[in-house]
């Protein structure tokens, strides 16, 4: 390092001038050096009110080809130029986001609307700019110069030093050669084969892109686009390494560094030199000024006006072909290594991007001679074709027009009108059209074509205040070259390039070149490195190469062009012309994507349909397991059932009971001796009797018999046997031999009972079609209940009748039930003396069966009739043999027949000494028979009431006052019991009895032990008032109505549904906004239109939804906050409903999001090569690389995950149907678990950052972390597996379950626990309350069956389906909730349970007995009881719960029925009817058994409370415990709350759960 | 403090030595190691080792997630070289150039070897510039160096306006370009990005499996191992997600070669070490 090193000039251009670093670096803005013209003075394009390009195009630059320069300008010149150009500027690269400012075709136009359908347009995409600029008026739009502005060898080095360092060989300081150990080789730039980003379009000659290797690695990323300009390209590569080669020789220490960097350093002198002082003047035909050394404040910018307009003068010396020539004057004809031969010399429209191509067969050698041969066009205003139709273009316009080009480029840039740009460069303005150029347009108007001027001049309407540049500007031109304004622009620009160059090489401060160096750099010119470099000799070039002088070693043949005379240059290769494109479209995008792009979505359907059809398969295959176990049974059931007698014969099948319901194994019994057949239950617990068909009946009817039907097909194993007046029963058989047996069995059990049978065979689906299902004759009787209700209460308001049609209410009235099915819709036993005699009393023609008629006349009498009407009916009830009186004998039956209900034998002797106490009371003692007088005697002590109280359905007053008096009860007890499937019925039963006893024996005897409880008695008289509810009329109100109690009972579920769907209508419409309105100018949307806004808009609202579904799943925080006081205002219960909805709302969300990638995908897909750069930035593709629809939706990340997800969430939703959890339960949960999968997916997704940087995680994250949380504690639960003890199905879909108690599982009564059942999934868990209370020995849950799971859990304990097995085992987690735990600690507890929200008072009032019993501290001395519900069927279970805790006299209980009337449950309206009455005589409710009084209607709380209060004069503590919907928890609240307030140091504290 | 003049100490002129996120995650570990270490001795027996050691593993191959997802060094460069120093100067200067790319950025350091120009160049020649990718997502941004640009290069242009030493400028300009094949800085920022985000899963996980390891041995073996694969399928990608074009910037002396750094390689490690302690547990917890 002995000598110092120069500061070597920068690659890039930055910090050549110390004050301002950037002046004429890479990548800074062009320099403005006229005002902008924007159209609205920001960015808008210029000119808006300027003639169509094409008509200027047209108008000012066509004509022949083939004049020749007039001052003998050589091609060589020409060519170099465009070297020059690339030296210092590089503004071609269009806009990202593409802007595209396309130019209309003119209709007609020669060129490019041949068949004159017009509406066609040329492509334009408006110029890359500094995006800092173009916001507003002071700093307007500034596109940028992509290369340094200055004469630093750029074209041989590249734009920036990494770009160089690419370039090297790193031996010698030589840039990398094509073939560097093969001397024999031409010394071309080595091959692209790293892939430097080259500029690379298609070549119009090919017409399809090509790969980038192919070029030589140059600096200039333009320098391959024709083999002309390609030439200097070489040639300078080739004087560097001659450069370094001499300097290696003169100095062999030094190092690749060093010798690269002086090399360079000469080279770059060199250029200078040759462009300021050689190539300038002979370009514009005058000298440039003088150096005078540097000058800082010069800035070397390159101006807009010179790259859009006066720099492209060169575009008019252009010529149509090039000639090549080897040293010996034989100018070379094309061979077809282009596949353009025959013609004499290359056409230049044809080379475009295949540059290397004409090098490889020539080398430069002879283009060089041939250019400098070659005389080039002349200078004027016409510009050959091979520019001015046929330069190039992107691959849907191949070949375009750049004179259009040019005007729209000026425009693009901003660029003034004509006059004003002369004026700014101090020119004067020019006022008449011929000024412009005098010399054209007076003394030789044919060279510039005829009529140019006129046609102009009416293009501009004669006007010259708003011309554009470039057509006015290229008329100045004359022989010497461009026109006046042009050469001052350029002779400016490159002025300034050299005065603000600090490493200008005349600038001798610099410290770079010696004076000797300079002196050397002064004599080299453009000739002696050719000749240095090439293979050309000194004989074989002219003196100045820049034009063809007399000298000229070897002369052009011809002048190329239209006007030659021998040979051809030939046509421009266009794809228009080719056969196979059609209808004059060059090329569609989406050319290669149709196939990819309907099979993907072909796939897709097909791939919904398969995964639908798999979920059917799965649940018929499961279908199929069940009938398979359910044959099993019944094969065990066949093998166990041992006929019990001969009288009886068995058959075993399974009975077909309906389309939804499926099959139930049955066992048959025919009772030949009762002519009775049984159908029972056949499972191996019990065999309840299902059915019973009275043979006897048939007879009695004179019917002949009963019609089998046999199937015809199929296997050959159903029969159906239809009863007249009965519903049908089919059964089907395990083979048909069994049919047939049975079917023999039945036969001879038909001729035993004294009837025939028709027999008829039919194809199963036929027999199963007309078969009468249960469920029809359900339905029917339904309808029939419903029509004798609606008539017996509504005679007067008719309409409900009307909506019957004749057909149907013919088979309404035409119906008759049989007492089996009168005993059902009682939920009594059908054998019962009750029911007997009730139905005796009905069927007044005897026939066995109870018509329309005669049920609809039993309701008249006790819905309209007196008092003594209603006596008489009971009366006549067991007047069993009709005399008008009763004996002793039917009084006793009266009495039995309620006590057998409850399937007991009461103790004769008990009955005898109720009915002697009874007949003693009503002074009747001795009397054998009792008439209806007696009958009333008996009962006197109500008749007065009964009288009163009329039955008025109509409207129950709201003034009605039930009283609850035990003294008026006293004496007339008749117990009875209906409910017949109760375990503990009997001694229930038993116990009411002894009970009416003690009572009765009270009211007589008055003995002092009961005296005490009777007190007690005494002051529980209680006044429950009701509120009535009117029903409303009319169908419309009735559904307001039940739309009104909807959005009462869901308000808060409604609130936050809105509030949620609006929060995600509002992330929606963000993006959508975003990008519709936001980014409408910009990128992607302005390809695919809305289909981005739709597709964003709904991806934002897919996140938002997706990641709630994750937050409503987080059980353990879900059930940890129902316990907090945020439960009153978030429905917590609701969040597996509220998952749906969600979810729902994501599908809607994803749909939207899928078609809109459908159309977005279609639109991406018909996009250029360049554009898909910009638009998307982060998905590479190469320059010659034109991604298909495939490519997108299968190549690239976002795609793949997008089609997975699409896969994946087809399979969720799927098997997520009701349909599938009901039948495939596994399925669902197998294919719900794949979530975490779908959120990987779905972060993927957005990790592709196609579109937008991704954002899912800023969704997910929080969700997915508090699910996490969540989870942990799931799995850090101990999961123990319970063993179930009991399994009981109890009606209205009840299923009881009793499991064992884990060890230490302690819970308080009113909690609730989470059970999963293991067969049916072990992570699902679902909340019951428990009914066990504390102490007993094992849990106790009452399970409703309403959706999928709670189904499947009864079809799971259905004994049919669980066999000889044990009972499928549980997973208990709890206990939750706090429990109704306080009210022992108030004297006087009232609680009160609505709908479901009773299930808790269950084990409370289990709980509240053994207390009571058990604990020494108890202090509550009262406790109500009050359960409103609407109607009872769903809560039998609880009676017997009530009933247990009724018969100690600390609780009392009332019962609010809301809503029988509305629901015509008939044996909720029997129960209204009757009650009034049996109650009255027996202290019980005939229907539940209860002591308890039970209401019709609200309970009216708040005056409940104040009766309370005097009831319980000195107490001043009332604890009030609910549980049930909020609007009855809140009913209950306000009531407390005006009790506390009106009335002093009375204090009722509510305590309150909903469910 | 002099002739009553405000107080005024010298200047410090230090170069940025340490990377101090490196510097405080190793803090952060230690004290959490430590803190955990004081609660030992109140466990008793055997259960004290096992604590021990799951303490030890636990905060160890945590810390390692951290640093090997901020480590700055996935791979590595350095070389000494003869170079250009800046501009308007004729000298060259001899200094030790490095580079350390991380998964969001690249530390570029410059460092005079003073005994080359001793005397003359009165500068002190001590860089450690920094240019990162880690922009929202890691997007490219548009081309160039305008504000839509992506942040390496908005970083770039104003390394450029600072005015930063040519090597410096020069090195990182590698990672700049944009274009067919030569798209370094691209294929470093979805290296850098892909890994980060297998890296920062590696965190939530390997807290899972210690929290599972508390609850179901199992579990918590299949969570380590998640953690471990997860681990080294970023060493996976960001071994394969690279340019043909090997990266190579070359000076006077020598050439600018990229080797994988520490961060690399423990990533590797920490992954096999998770692997190998769920296959581990899972053997013993089978054999039980
Ligand atoms: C605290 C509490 C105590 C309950 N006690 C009883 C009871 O003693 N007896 C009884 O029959 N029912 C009780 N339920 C209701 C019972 O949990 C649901 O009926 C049952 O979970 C329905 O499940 P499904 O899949 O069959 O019905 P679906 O049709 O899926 O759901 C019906 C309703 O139950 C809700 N639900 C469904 N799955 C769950 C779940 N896993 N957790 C919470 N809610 C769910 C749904 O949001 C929907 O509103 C109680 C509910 C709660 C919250
Ligand atoms: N079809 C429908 O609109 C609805 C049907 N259901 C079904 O009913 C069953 C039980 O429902 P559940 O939600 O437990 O409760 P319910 O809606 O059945 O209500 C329970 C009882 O509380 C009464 N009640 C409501 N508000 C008040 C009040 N302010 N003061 C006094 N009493 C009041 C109701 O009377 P009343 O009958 O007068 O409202 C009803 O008798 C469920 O299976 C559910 O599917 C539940 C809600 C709505
Ligand atoms: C269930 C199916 C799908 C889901 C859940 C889904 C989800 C999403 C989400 C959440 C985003 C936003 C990502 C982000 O910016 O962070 C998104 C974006 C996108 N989706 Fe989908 N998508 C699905 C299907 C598809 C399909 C079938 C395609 C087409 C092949 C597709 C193409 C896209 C594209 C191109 C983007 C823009 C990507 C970007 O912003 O970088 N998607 N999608
Ligand atoms: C792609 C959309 C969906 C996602 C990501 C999703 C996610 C989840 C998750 C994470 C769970 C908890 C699973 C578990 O505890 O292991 C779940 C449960 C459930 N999902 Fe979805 N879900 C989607 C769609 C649906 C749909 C469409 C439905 C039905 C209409 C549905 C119904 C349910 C039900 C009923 C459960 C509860 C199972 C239970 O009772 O525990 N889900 N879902
Ligand atoms: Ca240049
Ligand atoms: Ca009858
Ligand atoms: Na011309
Ligand atoms: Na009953």
């Amino acid at each position: 390092a002995e000598v110092p090193h120069v500061e070597h000039p920068p690659f890039d251009g930055w910090y050549n001038n110390w004050a301002h670093p950037d002046w004429g670096a890479a990548e800074t803005t062009l320099y403005r050096r006229l005002a902008p013209a924007y159209s609205d003075g920001v960015y808008e394009p210029a000119g808006a009110h300027r003639p169509n390009p094409f008509e200027i195009s047209d108008a000012v630059f066509s004509g022949k080809t083939g004049h020749a320069s007039v001052k003998n300008r050589s091609a060589l010149l020409v060519f170099f130029g465009q070297q020059v150009v690339e030296e210092v500027l590089d503004a071609q690269r269009p806009g990202c986001p593409p802007e595209y400012f396309n130019i209309k075709i003119p209709k007609n136009h020669a060129q490019y609307d041949k068949d004159g359908r017009g509406g066609r347009e040329m492509p334009f995409l408006r110029s890359r700019y500094d995006q800092n600029t173009g916001y507003s008026p002071h700093v307007p739009r500034e596109q940028l110069n992509e290369i340094s502005a200055f004469l630093d060898g750029g074209l041989v080095y590249g734009p920036n030093k990494a770009w160089a360092d690419a370039l090297r060989s790193y031996k010698g300081g030589r840039l990398a050669a094509y073939n560097d150990n093969d001397a024999s080789k031409p010394n071309f730039p080595a091959e692209n084969d790293i892939r430097l980003p080259m500029a690379n379009p298609a070549p119009p000659f090919d017409h399809k892109l090509k790969p980038i290797k192919r070029f030589f690695k140059l600096g200039n990323p333009r320098g391959n686009e024709n083999p002309f300009l390609l030439t200097f390209g070489v040639l300078l590569f080739r004087w560097h390494n001659h450069q370094a080669a001499q300097l290696q020789a003169n100095h062999p220490d030094w190092s690749d560094e060093r010798l690269f960097l002086e090399a360079r350093k000469l080279v770059i002198a060199h250029h200078q030199k040759i462009v300021m002082y050689d190539w300038i003047p002979a370009w514009l035909g005058t000298e440039v000024s003088e150096y005078k050394g540097y000058n800082p404040s010069v800035h070397p910018g390159i101006a807009h006006v010179f790259q859009s307009a006066a720099m492209r003068f060169g575009h008019t010396l252009v010529p149509p072909a090039v000639y090549r020539r080897n040293r010996n004057c034989v100018f070379r004809n094309t061979s077809d290594i282009s596949g353009f031969s025959g013609h004499s010399a290359l056409r230049t429209c044809n080379t475009f991007w295949n540059s290397p191509v004409s090098l490889h067969q020539t080398d430069i050698d002879e283009l060089l001679m041939g250019m400098a041969s070659q005389i080039t066009e002349r200078e004027d205003n016409i510009v050959t074709p091979d520019l001015r139709g046929d330069v190039f273009g992107p691959l849907e316009f191949p070949r375009r027009d750049l004179m259009a080009v040019n005007i729209q480029r000026g425009r693009d840039h901003g660029l003034p009108d004509y006059n004003t740009a002369r004026k700014l460069y101090g020119l004067k303005p020019i006022t008449d059209w011929t000024d412009i150029n005098p010399d054209f347009f007076t003394n030789s108007p044919d060279v510039c074509g005829p009529g140019v001027l006129e046609k102009i001049r009416n293009l501009y309407n004669n006007s010259l205040d708003d011309v554009d540049i470039w057509p006015a500007g290229l008329l100045e031109t004359t022989a010497n070259g461009p026109g006046e304004l042009f050469r001052t622009i350029i002779k400016d620009q490159f002025e300034r390039i050299r005065d603000g160059d600090r490493f200008w090489f005349e600038n001798r401060d610099n410290g770079l070149y010696t004076d000797e160096e300079i002196d050397a750099i002064n004599k080299t010119t453009l000739r002696d490195i050719i000749i240095a470099v090439t293979d050309i000799g000194e004989n074989d070039l002219q003196e100045n190469i820049f034009f063809v002088g007399d000298d000229v070693p070897c002369k052009q043949p011809d002048q190329l062009g239209d006007l030659m005379t021998t040979g051809s240059i030939g046509e421009c290769k266009r794809p228009r012309d080719a056969p196979e494109v059609q209808d004059g479209v060059v090329f569609d995008y989406f050319w290669g994507s149709e196939v990819s792009y309907a099979l993907t979505f072909i796939a897709y359907h097909s791939l919904l349909a398969v995964t639908v059809l798999v979920l059917i398969l799965l649940a018929r295959r499961r279908d199929k397991e069940v009938q398979k176990k359910m044959a099993m049974t019944r094969e065990k059931t066949r093998k166990r059932t041992k006929v019990p007698s001969k009288q009886i014969s068995v058959i075993t099948a399974s009975e077909w009971i309906g389309k939804k319901q499926g099959h139930r194994n049955v066992i048959i019994k025919l009772e030949s001796s009762k002519k009775h057949i049984l159908v029972t239950e056949a499972s191996s617990r019990k065999s309840k009797v299902l059915r019973t068909i009275d043979l006897n009946l048939l007879l009695k009817n004179r019917q002949t018999g009963v019609e089998l039907i046999l199937s015809a097909d199929g296997k050959m194993t159903m029969m159906a046997l239809k009863v007249p007046k009965e519903y049908d029963l089919v059964l089907v058989f395990d083979d048909q031999r069994d049919r047939d047996q049975s079917q023999v069995e039945l036969e001879r059990f038909m001729f035993k009972a004294g009837l025939g049978r028709t027999l008829s065979t039919v194809p199963e689906k036929d027999l199963l079609r007309d078969a009468h299902s249960v469920q029809d004759r359900k339905s029917l009787l339904t309808q029939f209940f419903q029509t004798v209700l609606a008539n017996a209460f509504h005679e007067e308001e008719s309409e409900n009748r009307e909506d019957l049609d004749f057909v149907k209410a013919k088979e309404i009235l035409e119906t008759e039930l049989t007492r089996y099915e009168f005993a059902e819709a009682l939920s009594l036993k059908p054998d019962s003396l009750f029911v007997n005699s009730m139905f005796k009393l009905v069927d007044k023609n005897e026939n066995g069966y109870i018509s329309f008629r005669e049920f609809l006349d039993f309701f008249v009498i006790f819905s309209k009739g007196n008092a003594d009407d209603k006596v008489k009916l009971m009366f006549d009830m067991y007047d069993l043999d009709n005399t008008g009186t009763l004996t002793k004998e039917e009084f006793r039956t009266m009495l039995t027949s309620m006590v057998d209900l409850a399937n007991e034998k009461v103790e004769e002797k008990d009955i005898e000494t109720l009915i002697g106490s009874l007949f003693s009371s009503a002074g009747l003692e001795g009397k054998p028979a009792i008439t209806f007088t007696d009958f009333k005697k008996i009962l006197k002590n109500y008749e007065s009431e009964l009288n009163y109280t009329s039955l008025n359905l109509a409207g129950i007053s709201p003034s009605e006052v039930y009283l609850y008096n035990n003294n008026d009860c006293a004496g007339t007890g008749v117990p009875m019991n209906a409910q017949p499937r109760r375990e503990n019925a009997s001694s229930r039963a038993r116990r009411t009895v002894i009970l009416s006893y003690d009572n009765l024996d009270l009211s007589s005897a008055s003995t002092g032990r009961t005296a005490n409880k009777e007190n007690r008695r005494l002051s529980t008289i209680q006044e429950v008032k009701t509120i009535k509810k009117t029903a409303p009329k009319g169908k419309f109100a009735l559904f307001c109505n039940d739309i009104l109690r909807y959005f009462v009972n869901y308000k808060l579920h409604i609130f936050w549904c809105t509030l949620y769907t609006l929060i995600t209508l509002g992330i929606f419409i963000e993006r959508a906004y975003y990008y519709s309105i936001e980014r409408e100018h910009a990128g992607l949307r302005r390809i695919a239109g809305y289909g981005v806004t739709v597709t964003r808009g709904a991806a934002s609202g897919m996140m938002f939804t997706y990641a709630s579904l994750l937050v409503t799943m987080c059980r353990n925080t879900v059930t940890f906050l129902r316990e907090t006081f945020l439960h009153k205002y978030i429905p917590f219960d609701g969040a597996i409903s509220f998952h749906k909805y969600i979810a729902y709302l994501a599908l809607f969300f994803t749909l939207l999001h899928i078609i809109g990638h459908c159309i977005n995908f279609y639109h991406i897909s018909t996009q250029t090569p360049g554009d898909l750069i910009c638009l998307f930035r982060n998905f590479f593709h190469a320059t010659d690389d034109l991604p298909k629809f495939h490519r997108w939706c299968w190549n690239t990340l976002t795609g793949v995950t997008g089609v997975l997800l699409t896969i994946n969430m087809f399979v969720i939703y799927v098997f997520a149907v009701q349909y599938a959890r009901r039948h495939t339960f596994k399925a669902f949960w197998f294919t719900h678990n794949t979530y975490p999968i779908f959120f990987i997916l779905m972060i993927l997704h957005g990790a592709g950052r196609l579109v937008q940087p991704p954002f899912t995680h800023l969704f997910i994250l929080g969700p997915v972390v508090l699910f996490t949380l969540d989870r942990l504690v799931s799995i850090n639960r101990k999961k123990v597996e319970i063993a179930v003890i009991t399994a009981e199905l109890l009606p209205s879909d009840v299923t009881y379950l009793q499991f064992k108690r884990p060890l230490n599982f302690e819970y308080k009564s009113g909690q609730w626990c989470r059970i999963a059942c293991l067969v049916q999934g072990s992570n699902e868990y679902h909340p019951f309350t428990l009914t066990s209370a504390p102490h007993e020995e094992n849990l106790s849950l009452h399970i409703r069956a309403v959706g999928p799971w709670t189904m499947n859990l009864r079809r799971t304990y259905d004994p049919d389906h669980v066999g000889e097995h044990s009972w499928p085992k549980v997973f208990l987690d709890g206990p939750y909730g706090e429990g109704h735990q306080e009210w022992y600690r108030y004297e006087v507890a009232v609680l009160v349970g609505g709908g479901i929200g009773v299930t808790p008072f269950a084990s409370i009032l289990k709980d509240i007995k053994y207390k009571s019993r058990t604990n020494a501290q108890f202090v509550c001395k009262k406790v109500y009881f009050l359960w409103v519900t609407r109607t009872q069927r769903q809560f039998e279970w609880l009676t017997d719960i009530i009933r247990e805790v009724e018969d100690s006299d600390l609780v009392s209980v009332h019962v609010f029925i809301t809503q029988f009337k509305e629901k015509y449950d008939i044996r909720t309206t029997m129960l209204y009817i009757c009650e009034r009455y049996f109650q009255k005589i027996s202290e019980r409710s005939l229907f539940t058994g209860l002591r308890s009084i039970t209401h019709f209607g609200r309970p009216e709380f708040k005056q409940f409370f104040q009766m309370l209060q005097v009831e319980h004069p000195n107490n001043s503590e009332f604890g009030v415990f609910s549980c049930g919907p909020p609007p009855m928890t809140s009913s209950v609240e306000k009531a407390c709350a005006h009790v506390n307030k009106t009335s002093t140091n009375v204090l009722f504290q509510h305590h309150f759960e909903n469910f | 403090r002099k002739d009553g003049f405000p107080t005024l100490y010298g200047p410090l002129k230090t170069a940025v030595t340490a990377d101090v996120l490196e510097a405080g995650f190793i803090y952060a570990i230690v004290i959490l190691a430590f803190s955990l270490l004081l609660v030992l001795p109140g466990i008793r027996g055997r259960q004290r080792i096992f604590s021990l050691i799951r303490v030890l593993v636990g905060v160890f191959v945590l810390g390692c997630i951290f640093l090997v997802n901020f480590g700055q060094e996935w791979e590595v460069a350095e070389i000494e070289s003869v170079t250009q120093y800046r501009a308007g100067l004729r000298e060259e200067i001899h200094a030790k150039i490095g580079v350390k790319i991380g998964l969001r950025s690249v530390n570029i350091t410059l460092k005079e070897v003073t005994s080359f120009n001793e005397g003359r160049l009165n500068e002190t020649i001590n860089y450690n510039e920094r240019f990162s990718w880690n922009n929202e997502g890691f997007t490219l941004g548009r081309a160039g160096f305008g504000p839509f640009a992506g942040r390496f290069n908005q970083e770039y242009r104003a390394g450029q306006r600072k005015g930063l030493p040519y090597p410096i400028l020069w090195i990182a300009e590698y990672f700049t370009i944009d274009g067919e094949g030569i798209r370094w800085g691209r294929f470093y920022l979805q290296a850098g990005y892909y890994a980060h985000i297998l890296v920062w899963l590696a965190f939530p996980l390997w807290i899972l499996t210690m929290v599972l390891f508390y609850m179901v041995m199992s579990y918590g073996a299949y969570f380590s191992l998640l953690t471990g694969i997860v681990l080294i399928m970023a060493n996976i990608l960001y071994a394969t997600i690279r340019n043909p074009n090997q990266l190579m910037i070359p000076f006077e002396d020598a050439k600018l070669t990229f080797t994988w750094g520490w961060s690399f390689w423990l990533c590797l490690i920490n992954g096999i070490i998770c692997v190998a302690i769920g296959v581990l547990v899972l053997v013993i917890d089978n054999w039980k």
